[in-house]
């Protein structure tokens, strides 16, 4: 009888099915029964999966039981420790971490935490590779200040903010630490919960040896992207929302390219006659382009993404684990490899991470365990040049433009485009570096009482190193009609430039725990103290005028060289007591307190005391439960509560600060350095307080059902707002105080159930729920403007119009003949219709086909009021773009070594009003216009979905599009986030080629998308951070990918 | 247990050595505190840095429109677009440019200068240069909005003034007047960098346009007639002290001043903004270079004189305007140098077009026209922010709006401007009060009736002295003309050129002559529902926003919105 690492199990009950006897293992795992040929056996042990096997001919049974997650006698990462599942009194989810990260095509740690954790959202705003998700933890923003609710993130006890930085592989176990009770120990910076991450480490006890060895090889390719409409069909958009505005427009354009009616009909010609034909890349003059008075217009087609895009972008891994132990000294190291190239055909990026770690513990004496660890991971991330900027991406210009854009050469040479300057580009380096050392021990001091105390170093070096360079090509944006061959970028991008950030933490923890067991009662406490020291610099240095481009380096240039920097730091001190209590067992209670201290307050508020509480009891320890045992083997409620001090308030809150910029004056050759003015602070600033309350219930039905429920409500008192809105004439902002508040309710269910059937088929499912709403609880804002928070805002609502329908001819005054009367050039709306006169500006009159919004509040007009939550006007909250209901469904089974896994991930609902053209409609009319957006509104065909083409102005919120029900994006979905297919070759076939086990496996990631989008987008894109810069990226970025994979994993 | 006792106290002791006393306490190492900034003079002149681009706007940068240049007064009757700018329409809810964030840096600046250690000379200096930036501030409110609050110093956020009601904008302007007057006695003749930095000729320029504008103002909106002399005359000594200096003259060539390289040393310049490639650049000269342009109206083009001297409604030597050389021959020489001479742009005939046909060169260098510095975003021409021209221009305005004009202050002001090289137009005289071009007096016909014909003179002078230099707008509003911007009322102003539709076979079908005539005036804008009608004079200041209003509202307070809005 042994579990999953063959160590032999005491206490397995073996139960004859047909006889009912029953017996137990011994400390080495051997057990007797009497049993008859054909008879069942049924293994059973708490917290492992029950097993079963009929009795053959053989005398000798080997069963391994396999645990089973999330059962009762689970051992439980907890801060500072561990617990059992069943003593478990606060919020505490942990993860099956074979099967989030195991056999999958993924990068990094948080993007196989995406719905298997309930109360955990993870995003990507976009299919970049090497970026971090971002991670948050009950709730998106948590607070009005800081980064939002960021779970910290502890790999073995000491924070690592970048997850991208560790090797999945090396991970054994995830514990999230929810409410407050659990995360309090942690302190200040916990306080929108601790992700707990162990990692794998040497194993003392068991002589052993063991090699093992996965890999996978995956090949990915775009979701969706948007696509361009065809040239003709695009430019006949965009020539009719021009001539809304100005009835006369022949002509116009951007970039040096044109459109009329006779290029629109050239484009039909060259379609008709040379569509779908292979013409090769040059272009011809008068065929695919002409000069026509001067103008340039262009008439053939071209599919950038084909030219662009990979169809299959090819990622790899390795892993290698080697671990060994002897009596006394265990030790493992780890060693990983991923590769993973970018979707780009040309100058393509890259991702390429390489993973050590070793951790060694050993017994050096009796009374002191020593341990360490060394953890080095480096991360290169390859990327061409950009010319334009983060923001502007070759992404964005991809689908910039119409798709009779030359994306061919000319006399050989190529047009200015995206795809040239990528094509030009040099490959830009960002190389990552995280080496990090803890040392420690646990000392023995008497029975029941240890001291564990651990140093841990980190550093992080991160080098980026630009060659610029230049561009050369048909310029025909600046050139007026003329073609010019040449280089075209600005001499400033002819430069070399080293960007370079380091940073380092020291961490000290240090505890000491005493546990006592009075027969029923069971006492432990825990007392200690942790300090960390966080530094980081920065600096940048560019030189241009490059000697020769293939050598950028700043002394091998002669022009003007600038540089720059940045640095910070802050520490935190804090002291720590908990204590846990159990009687029988039964009633549970864990108290806790926290002494914290941080420099991101001042001296005179530094310091404060933030306790917790939590309770359970397990109800059915009770004897009169025994009625229910049959059904329910276990219940449990939980209730905690607690507050933890909040730093993450944004920097140097306290203090008037005065950054340097650059003025944007020139005096000789320095654009003269300025200092900002020192805005109001407020001197008693203090901490944010985040209290939890949190109530659960753990269930066990029959043997294998499990049920966990949590409801819980978390408030940020004294959050950092301005204490009253301060009129204009205060020349800056109101300076903060504690004064806001802020709720988050939510609950969190999961479900897991595990079944083995006779015929050894194995099935489990795994279910998860969870939804959340924040709201601002208290808020100085005496006007109330819909625009800013107040009191009583929903965090993520939308404001906007409820679409009536399109304005037909019936809206109007027509004259006797039934046409249209225009007065002054303008519609004249009937007058019992109400106007839309306050979104009539600069010459844009409604008439058929635009947008009529419904009016409301029944006063004729379509308007703001005041534009404040009292006065509205005809607006109204239409939508909230926070995600509601997220969930995940995991479904798994074996047989007979083969195992299947479907891993089902949504979120059930939210909207979104975004920005940019592929979600507005000439949001730039001389721009591209996409395929889905063909159908719009024509006297003929009235109902289409989009309005009449209407030049937006490259805005969101004006004419046809101010945010409205109709156009609202549900970007709910359901994805088949990962389906996964292994055969484990029997032991016999495995041990014949000398491998203890030998699995291989497909792996599929985002096969399968369930969505109700109207517009070509990924469900799971959003606002990329360089994208908020400019939201008219959206949906322009790198692009989501479904990926298929094989690999194997052996054990030697 | 001893030596497990030892070791424990030897990870105590570690543990707390790494402690420092103060090792909570960690102030920012990339940016400076209020309190330990100011420490001397070159600190001062860094913050000062920072109001600069707020009042030098030059050619603004990059995409970010052309400064006060061109676009930043499109709504005028210079211009001729195909859809002109219409007159604010909405109250806004909120911003809309009541602001006091520029206030506050100034009376914070003034405040601190006083704390740092510094020679009296210096303190009295930045003083000024604080109380300069501050009364820049406040002309520009007051312009905005007419009444406003004043300020002296620096708020906080429980002080009752917050909530202050809007002072008259006399008393406002009485206190900008006493700023002005501590600056131009207490600001640094010169302070290094001529031209680039800010001394007492700067201020004392900028206090006669401010002055000159109030001055105006309060006449012809009769609202006080005893302070607008007192301004006015504060807006002629401010500019008679520049003239007085000798350090500033009209030697450059007009256009010179506008698409140089370098301005520096150019006589007339007295601040100016540089540019260079790879540090500052803008898009002005590639607008005029190779793009297509709003062009300028048949009424501005004919505001410029002939040149003997008259108007072209009385000139012998005007040729009429039914062909580009017609119009450009004989004429002002500003006129040439201001717009394109020898040829229309217009669209389907040119790509670098311009919507009335009148193409602008005055920014244009042709050195750059095929450089990459002359087009996109990278234009590296220096920009004038306020040149000695203005100045005399301030003057020889106040003196005629004073009354005191003399024929001695127009030799020293506008006929120093007409006797520039290449210009050489003949003096403008004074007999009888009446304008007069050698020896003999004469009236524009078609003057605007109100307003007497010597001041039409000199108002016309300042008009295409400084077209597109960004006065336009604001010239109308003090003189209480906005009506000029009516593209009905006043038809020459939505009129381009003067073609036969025949000569221009290429000329696109959407360019419409007046009447869709065969030949005639090139209507720009001819959409009935792009018209701009000028009907309500409550334009004249813009409205403040609801969110303020309603503010004071709620603490018991009332903030007037201004009349109309």
């Amino acid at each position: 009888m042994g579990d999953n690492d063959a160590t032999p199990m005491k206490g397995v009950t073996i139960t004859n099915d047909v006889t009912k006897n029953r017996t137990q293992t011994d400390e080495n795992g051997n057990f007797t029964i009497e049993a008859a040929g054909g008879q069942r056996l049924v293994f059973t042990y708490v917290g492992f999966t029950t097993q079963d096997a009929v009795v053959g001919s053989e005398a000798t049974i080997s069963v391994r039981l396999v645990a089973m997650p999330g059962t009762l006698d689970e051992v439980v990462v907890v801060g500072y420790g561990t617990q059992k599942r069943a003593n478990l009194t606060g919020a505490v989810s942990t993860v099956n971490v074979d099967k989030a990260l195991g056999s999958r095509p993924i990068t990094d740690v948080a993007r196989g935490l995406q719905g298997a954790v309930p109360g955990l959202t993870i995003t990507t705003p976009s299919g970049d590779i090497g970026t971090n998700p971002a991670i948050r933890l009950r709730g998106i923003s948590g607070s009005l200040n800081g980064p939002g609710a960021q779970p910290l993130i502890l790999v073995d006890n000491v924070e690592l903010p970048d997850l991208r930085m560790i090797n999945p592989d090396d991970i054994e176990s995830i514990s999230v630490l929810k409410d407050a009770a659990s995360a309090s120990i942690y302190g200040t910076r916990g306080a929108w919960g601790v992700i707990l991450i162990t990692t794998k480490t040497g194993k003392k006890g068991v002589e052993r040896n063991r090699i093992s060895y996965s890999n996978n090889f995956a090949w990915s390719r775009p979701t969706v992207v948007p696509e361009v409409a065809s040239g003709a069909e695009g430019a006949a958009m965009a020539l009719s929302a021009m001539r809304r505005t100005n009835p006369n427009t022949t002509v116009f354009g951007a970039v040096g390219y044109n459109i009329d009616s006779i290029a629109i009909d050239k484009m039909r010609e060259w379609q008709s006659k040379y569509g779908g034909q292979n013409l090769g890349d040059e272009m011809e003059m008068g065929r695919d382009f002409e000069i026509r008075n001067g103008r340039l217009f262009f008439y053939r087609t071209w599919d950038p993404n084909k030219m662009y895009l990979r169809d299959w972008t090819p990622q790899q891994t390795h892993n290698i684990t080697l671990s060994g132990s002897t009596a006394k000294t265990g030790y493992t190291i780890g060693l990983g490899y991923l590769g993973q190239k970018g979707v780009l055909k040309v100058n393509p990026d890259e991702f390429e991470r390489f993973n050590v770690s070793i951790g060694v513990t050993s017994s050096v004496t009796n009374w002191l365990d020593a341990r360490t660890k060394v953890i080095l991971s480096r991360a290169t991330r390859l990327r061409p040049y950009y010319f334009s900027s983060e923001t502007y991406d070759p992404w964005y210009y991809l689908s910039r433009w119409p798709s009779f854009y030359p994306y061919g050469t000319y006399q050989g040479k190529p047009f200015r485009s995206a795809l040239t300057e990528v094509q030009q580009a040099t490959v830009t380096p960002e190389q990552n570096t995280l080496g990090r050392i803890q040392i420690g021990g646990t000392f023995k001091i008497a029975k029941g009482l240890t001291v564990d105390a651990d140093y841990t170093y980190a550093n992080n070096n991160g080098h980026e190193h630009q060659s610029g360079g230049s561009v050369s090509a048909w310029d025909f944006w600046s050139g007026g009609g003329q073609l010019t061959y040449g280089k075209y970028t600005s001499p400033t991008f002819d430069r070399a430039i080293y960007i370079s950030d380091w940073n380092e933490r020291n961490t000290v923890k240090a505890f000491a725990t005493y546990n006592k067991d009075l027969g029923d009662h069971d006492f432990k406490f825990i007392a200690g103290t942790d300090v960390e020291a966080y530094l980081y610099r920065s600096q940048r240095s560019e030189r241009r005028g490059l000697l020769n481009p293939d050598m950028a380096e700043p002394n091998l240039a002669t022009g003007d060289q600038f540089v720059g920097s940045s640095a910070g730091h802050w520490a935190t001190l804090g002291y720590f007591g908990r204590i846990n209590y159990a009687f029988k067992n039964k009633l549970l209670l864990e108290v806790n307190g926290r002494y914290d201290g941080s420099s991101f307050f001042p001296t005179n508020a530094r310091w404060a005391f933030f306790p917790s509480v939590s309770a359970g009891y397990t109800i059915t320890q009770e004897k009169f439960m025994d009625f229910a045992k049959p059904v329910l083997t276990s219940l449990k409620f939980r209730g905690s509560y607690g507050s933890i001090g909040n730093q993450a308030v944004g920097g140097n809150r306290f203090l008037r600060v005065m950054n340097t910029s650059l003025s944007g004056w020139v005096i000789g050759s320095n654009n003269m350095l300025t200092v900002a003015t020192p805005g109001l602070v407020s001197p008693d600033l203090s901490w944010e307080r985040v209290t939890t309350l949190d109530f659960g219930a753990d269930a066990r039905l029959l043997r294998n059902i499990g049920v966990t429920f949590d409801w819980y409500r978390r408030t940020t008192s004294d959050m950092l707002t301005s204490g009253a809105t301060v009129p204009s004439s205060l020349g800056t902002s109101a300076p903060v105080q504690n004064y806001g508040e802020m709720q988050t309710a939510g609950w969190e269910l999961a479900i897991d159930w595990n079944h083995r059937f006779h015929n050894g088929l194995n099935f489990n499912l795994t279910a998860l729920l969870s939804d959340f709403q924040e709201k601002i609880t208290k808020f100085a804002n005496t006007t109330k403007l819909i625009s800013s928070n107040y009191e009583g805002r929903i965090l993520g609502e939308i404001w906007g119009y409820q679409t009536d329908r399109f304005f037909t001819k019936d809206d109007f005054v027509t004259d006797v003949a039934g046409n249209l009367v225009l007065q002054a050039g303008k519609y004249v709306m009937k007058p019992e219709v109400p106007t839309q006169t306050r979104w009539e500006l600069t010459s844009f009159y409604y008439g058929p086909g635009d947008i009529k919004y419904k009016d409301l509040d029944g006063d004729g007009k379509i308007d703001i009021g005041r534009n404040t939550v009292d006065s509205s006007g005809d607006q109204q909250i239409i939508g909230n773009s926070t995600p509601r209901y997220q969930y995940g469904l995991r479904l798994g089974a074996d047989w007979k070594g083969f195992d299947i896994n479907l891993f089902i991930q949504g979120v059930a609902k939210r909207d979104f009003w975004a920005n940019g053209p592929v979600f507005i409609p000439g949001f730039r009319p001389a721009e591209a216009w996409y395929q889905h957006q063909l159908d719009y509104w024509t006297p003929e065909k009235p109902d289409a979905f989009y309005p009449r083409p209407t030049n937006q102005l490259e805005s969101n919120a004006t004419r046809n599009f101010l945010p409205q029900t109709k156009y609202l994006l549900n970007m709910a979905y359901t994805r088949l986030k990962n389906i996964n297919v292994g055969y484990t070759l029997p032991a016999k076939i495995s041990k014949k080629i000398k491998l203890q086990t030998t699995r291989i496996y497909f792996s599929g990631e985002n096969l399968l998308t369930i969505d109700n989008l109207s517009i070509p987008i990924d469900p799971e894109v959003n606002y990329t951070s360089a994208g908020l810069n400019d939201t008219s990226t959206f949906g322009r970025v790198y692009p989501y990918r479904k990926t298929f994979s094989l690999g194997v994993q052996v054990t030697l | 247990m001893i030596k497990r006792l030892y070791s424990i106290l030897l990870a105590a002791v570690i543990i707390s050595g790494g402690c420092k006393k103060d090792f909570l306490e960690r102030y920012p190492l990339d940016a400076f505190r209020d309190e330990t900034y100011w420490t001397n003079e070159n600190s001062v002149r860094t913050f000062s840095y920072g109001f600069y681009t707020n009042y030098f706007s030059g050619y603004g940068t990059g995409a970010g429109g052309f400064g006060r240049y061109f676009s930043s007064q499109s709504l005028n009757d210079d211009f001729a677009p195909t859809l002109p700018a219409q007159f604010t329409r909405n109250v806004p809810t909120s911003g809309g440019g009541w602001t006091f964030t520029l206030v506050r840096k100034a009376n914070l600046f003034i405040n601190r200068v006083q704390t740092v250690p510094m020679e009296e000379e210096a303190i009295k200096h930045w003083t000024g240069i604080g109380r300069f930036f501050k009364a820049m501030e406040y002309g520009n409110l007051v312009r905005s909005f007419g009444d406003v609050p004043w300020y002296g110093r620096e708020l906080t956020p429980t002080d009752e003034e917050l909530y202050r009601p809007r002072d008259p904008r006399n008393l406002v302007m009485d206190s900008v007047f006493a700023d002005f007057k501590y600056a131009a006695a207490n600001v640094r003749l010169s302070d290094g960098n001529d031209g680039l930095t800010v001394n007492r000729y700067v201020v004392l320029a900028f206090m006669s346009r401010i002055f000159l504008y109030e001055g105006t103002f309060l006449k012809y909106h009769n609202i006080d007639q005893v302070k607008s002399k007192e301004y006015l005359e504060a807006a002629l000594w401010a500019a008679n002290e520049v003239m007085k200096s000798n350090k500033f003259s009209i030697t450059d060539e007009y256009r010179s001043l506008f698409n140089s390289l370098d301005l520096v040393g150019k006589k007339e310049i007295i601040l100016y903004r540089k540019y260079e490639t790879g540090l500052l650049t803008h898009g002005l000269h590639s607008y005029v270079n190779k793009e297509p342009q709003t062009g300028a109206s048949k009424d501005a083009v004919e505001s410029f004189l002939a040149k003997d001297g008259l108007p072209i409604s009385i000139s012998l030597l005007y040729r009429g305007d039914t062909s580009i050389a017609a119009v450009m021959a004989d004429r002002d020489p500003r006129l040439t140098e201001t717009f394109v001479p020898d040829a229309i742009r217009l669209q389907g005939i040119a790509t670098n077009y311009s919507t009335s046909g009148y193409a602008v060169r005055k920014f244009f260098n042709e050195a750059l026209k095929d450089a990459l510095e002359g087009n996109g975003f990278l234009n590296i021409t220096d920009a004038p922010v306020i040149r000695y021209g203005e100045v005399l221009l301030n003057y020889a305005e106040a003196a005629a709006e004073l009354g005191t004009l003399t024929q001695a202050d127009l030799d020293k002001s506008i006929n120093t401007l007409r006797a520039r090289p290449g210009i050489n137009i003949p003096k403008l005289q004074i007999i009888g009060g009446q304008p007069a071009v050698g020896g003999k007096v004469y009236d524009d016909p078609k003057r605007d009736p109100t307003v007497p014909s010597l001041l039409w003179e000199i108002r016309r002078e300042r008009r295409t002295e400084l077209m597109f230099e960004g006065f336009r707008l604001d010239d109308l509003k003090r003189w209480k003309k906005l009506e000029y911007t009516d593209t009905q009322a006043k038809p020459d102003i939505n009129r381009g050129v003067w073609i036969k539709r025949s000569n221009y076979p290429g000329l696109l079908a959407s360019i419409k002559i007046e009447n869709d005539a065969l030949q005639g005036y090139i209507i720009p804008a001819f959409n009935a529902a792009s018209q701009r009608p000028f009907v309500d004079p409550k334009v004249y200041l813009d409205p403040l926003p609801l969110d303020q209003i309603k503010l004071y509202q709620d603490r018991g307070v009332t903030l007037k919105q201004n009349v109309g809005w």
